[in-house]
């Protein structure tokens, strides 16, 4: 039996229902549309709200304090005995942030000394970033608003136009540091307070050491406690992680990143939701196309089994002529859809979530598209068998009966 | 000797409607054999069962010596395919399909045909047989009744059966056409097809080899004058 045979019949059909046809194209184009944006947008979602949220560093440290006359022998004992603990990836010293004010006059408001936690990949817009083990390199949130108490105003800096440019900070009571700025950094993130100058961490350590020296720490303003960060490899073992720790040491509350993640979880929600009914009113649309298309073939069907044509003939013929127009109409979608992204969907997304944690481009991915087609040729090899089977109880002698 | 034969067929509708009681009838090779009688009397539902669009209640339908009454769905369609072709009272053609594409519809289940151009030179063939050569792109709603009568003799003959079985087939036609028609199927005996005929024509005893009236599920042969 070769498909190519009924091609000939398959377009008789369609040539004979033309309007049928159509609809169902129709149908099936807004069903790809549907499905496509909906799935574009979960998958992305999805991923966000798990990577950038639920995962991210701050949600996956724990803060551990100890006072400052403790025994150092005790404090590593401590240390070693935490990242023995099975999920924990690191564990380090945490210095406090400084402020500090610039004295160039570059920069005319106070600055936040500040450092990234171990395992954060800051989003860096222009330059580059720098290495731990760099010393006296300097990150700027690419936009700054600088206000400048002399005249009450806020002036907006860019970033960028200070790569290159070596900084003076005053801290602390006399102490003054330099640093040359070599990249800039997306304040999205919800951790960032948007004062921040990001330095490594070694040197915050000695500016806090330098700080700290010669006076007390009311004066410095800087806590005498030491302060320790455990990372573990997932928020979802940091309570397990905390409560083996706690057995031991003092652990701090959690330092987990203060974001809503209530309103995106109930738009996920909402729009698997949306993609359930979706995928119900294709597959009840399908099964009613074809059922009502081999109900108003009945004389047709009839005919091509009087005259020896078996199920499985039926079964190619219909299955071949509703796949052909499926597969156009999915295409047809598939386009309209990645228009729709690009017009609407993502300018949409970017007024919404636009330079925030959650910020995403949807995209209609090859990989969506050949999993809708599988699904598509599944279901309606199901629903064609079905329906041609159903057909098989046709009284043939429909035939007889005068026209 | 190819035959049809129907051997004690009974069919019951219902649990209660006897429409046919006890038939035997046999088509030979090269005969033209007409089933006449009122509406109602059984006669289309003979042909049902000869053609094997319907099963019997009881009794044999035994087609080339083979009793295919209890065959399974598969190999009725086998049966209907190779051995048998219909032509309908309706016509039944596809208005979508060429008068040469309608003959080809039979073809394109039978793997005796090995291609395309093998099937449009048989319906080629058929087609001239029928005397509509210069006909053969039309659709058809271009045709007479009789000329798509003739279209669907050809289309009975696509994969070469033993019988023809028509139902009717100077039903929807003028007078002039009924004996054009009658004269196709003539014609098919004459070059060896079992030619079965159920009308309620009188034009039809003028071609039959032998009659048979049907009057309430009873078949009878009536001897031909002719």
């Amino acid at each position: 039996m070769k498909i190519r045979n009924f091609v000939m019949l398959i377009k008789a059909s369609a040539a004979s229902r033309k309007l049928s046809t159509g609809l169902y194209i129709l149908f099936m184009a807004v069903s790809a549309i549907l499905i496509l944006l909906s799935v574009s947008i979960i998958f992305p979602l999805g991923s966000n709200i798990e990577n950038k949220i639920n995962n991210h560093v701050y949600n996956r440290e724990i803060s551990v304090s100890y006072s400052s006359n403790t025994d150092e022998e005790y404090i590593e004992s401590d240390l070693s005995r935490i990242k023995s603990i099975e999920h924990v990836t690191d564990v380090y010293l945490s210095p406090a942030d400084l402020d500090a004010n610039e004295l160039t006059g570059v920069l005319a408001d106070t600055y936040c000394l500040s450092y990234l936690h171990s395992g954060y990949v800051p989003n860096i817009t222009s330059g580059r970033s720098f290495d731990e083990d760099e010393s006296n390199a300097a990150l700027v949130p690419e936009i700054i608003k600088d206000f400048n108490s002399a005249d009450n105003k806020f002036y907006e800096i860019s970033g960028e136009d200070l790569i290159g440019k070596t900084l003076e900070f005053s801290y602390g009571t006399e102490n003054i540091c330099k640093v040359t700025v070599v990249g800039a950094y997306s304040t999205a993130d919800p951790i960032f307070e948007k004062n921040e100058i990001i330095i490594p961490r070694n040197d915050l350590i000695k500016y806090n050491d330098d700080a700290a020296e010669n006076v007390t720490s009311y004066e410095s303003g800087i806590s005498d406690d030491i302060y320790y960060l455990v990372s573990v490899d997932s928020y979802k073992n940091v309570d397990a992680v905390a409560e083996e720790m706690s057995e031991f040491c003092q652990v701090d509350s959690d330092l987990s990143i203060n974001l809503d993640t209530g309103s995106y979880n109930v738009a996920l929600i909402l729009l698997f939701a949306i993609l359930v009914v979706f995928v119900i009113m294709v597959i009840t649309g399908l099964y009613m196309f074809l059922q009502n298309s081999v109900k108003n073939r009945t004389n047709e069907l009839a005919l091509y089994r009087s005259l020896g044509y078996k199920t499985k003939h039926l079964f190619t013929i219909i299955f071949t002529e509703y796949l052909f127009f499926g597969l156009l109409a999915i295409a047809v979608g598939t386009a309209v859809a990645a228009v729709l992204n690009c017009l609407l969907v993502n300018p949409y997304l970017d007024t919404l979530i636009g330079n925030t944690l959650m910020e995403m481009t949807v995209t209609v991915s090859p990989l969506e598209i050949v999993c809708i087609v599988l699904r598509f040729i599944i279901l309606l090899c199901v629903v064609c068998r079905h329906a041609v089977k159903r057909s098989e109880k046709t009284d043939l002698t429909v035939l007889l009966r005068e026209r | 000797m190819n035959t049809l034969q129907l051997k004690n067929v009974t069919k019951i509708y219902n649990n209660s409607v006897n429409a046919l009681n006890n038939v035997s009838v046999t088509v030979n090779q090269g005969e033209f054999i007409a089933v006449m009688g009122q509406s109602g009397s059984g006669k289309s539902t003979l042909l049902q069962i000869a053609g094997l669009l319907d099963v019997c209640t009881s009794g044999e339908v035994i087609i080339n010596g083979e009793d295919v009454s209890r065959f399974d769905k598969n190999k009725l369609a086998d049966v209907r395919m190779k051995s048998l072709g219909f032509v309908f009272q309706a016509f039944h053609l596809n208005s979508h399909l060429k008068l040469y594409e309608n003959i080809m519809v039979p073809m394109l289940i039978n793997d005796k045909f090995k291609s395309k151009s093998e099937m449009q030179d048989r319906a080629t063939e058929l087609i001239e047989t029928v005397g509509l050569t210069h006909r053969k792109d039309h659709y058809p709603s271009e045709l007479s009744g009789g000329e798509q009568q003739r279209v669907a003799i050809a289309r009975a003959m696509a994969n070469d059966p033993d019988f023809i079985l028509a139902d009717e087939p100077t039903g929807n036609l003028d007078s002039k056409n009924e004996l054009m028609i009658f004269e196709e199927l003539k014609n098919l005996s004459r070059s060896g097809k079992g030619v079965l005929v159920v009308s309620h024509n009188d034009a039809v005893i003028d071609f039959a080899d032998k009659i048979y009236i049907m009057k309430d599920g009873v078949l009878e042969e009536k001897q031909n004058e002719n």
